[in-house]
């Protein structure tokens, strides 16, 4: 093998190669040639089938495993507790107000009475809206996580 | 890096709910003081003596009204911005979560 020329710088494998003007191939070598094994038909069904759909894998990125742990996320959970507080307040708030005796209405020159009765009617509603916004939020960022997931 | 660019934006967030707080306050208090005012009015005059006086304090009281009603959406502008502020952390948390365990999925297989 040491002396011997590789078989694929013969001449009759180079371009321009004209039988006529460098000769007739040599046989004998050219079946020396060094082949390409590819797998029969039969070898090519006996390859083992996944058994699942492959994992689909951007580029750049590694998919997650399905059996990972969930991750925990606290503002998340801080967001909806929040959100799910706000709303339970402006019904106790909203509650309070339609059963109140209307006679016990407080009607006099103390400001700071004044102050409080005003600052819980003027917080019912931005409570009640902020915190079904609060909801919302929660919900988009679990659609945004399993559109990341995916 | 990402932090820093992202930090003025929080902080910008935090300091606006802080500011319709202060404002909304500040507007329930005036309401408040005018009501005072209004009372008192009402209560040193049970009778009407001046028409047009009469209607200045109503005026005055209606102001009152106004200005409970404008606290409102200050105080929802407030909340929704503490919201979107933790909905923001939240997210950046979550993208965090999901690089590192990316990361360490190559190592793991």
């Amino acid at each position: 093998m040491a002396g011997k020329v590789d078989p694929r710088f013969d001449p009759q494998y180079q371009r321009g190669y004209d039988p006529q003007v460098h000769g007739a191939p040599r046989v004998e070598e050219s079946r020396e040639a060094p082949r390409v094994e590819t797998p029969r038909i039969e070898e090519r069904r006996e390859e083992p089938r996944l058994e699942t759909a492959p994992e689909v894998v951007s580029a750049g990125s590694t998919a997650v495993p399905d059996d990972e742990p969930a991750r925990r996320i606290p503002y998340r959970l801080v967001l909806l507790l929040a959100s799910i507080a706000s709303v339970l307040a402006a019904v106790v708030l909203l509650w309070q107000r339609v059963t109140a005796d209307p006679l016990d209405a407080y009607y006099g020159s103390n400001p700071g009475i004044l102050f409080r009765q005003q600052l819980v009617d003027a917080l019912m509603i931005p409570l009640l809206v902020a915190g079904l916004t609060g909801v919302i939020l929660w919900l988009a960022l679990g659609a945004l996580r399993r559109g990341d997931d995916a | 890096m990402r932090d820093r660019r992202v930090l003025p934006w929080l902080i910008g967030m935090g300091a606006l709910a802080l500011l319709a707080t202060a404002l909304a306050v500040v507007l329930i208090w005036w309401a408040s003081e005018l009501q005072v005012q209004v009372y008192e009015f009402y209560s040193t005059n049970p009778q009407v003596v001046d028409q047009n006086d009469y209607a200045y304090w109503e005026r005055v009281g209606t102001n009152a009204y106004t200005l409970q009603t404008l606290a409102m959406p200050l105080f929802l502008a407030a909340l929704v911005a503490v919201f979107a502020l933790l909905a923001v952390l939240a997210r950046r948390q979550d993208a965090h979560a999901t690089r590192a365990a990316q990361a360490e999925a190559p190592a793991a297989s």
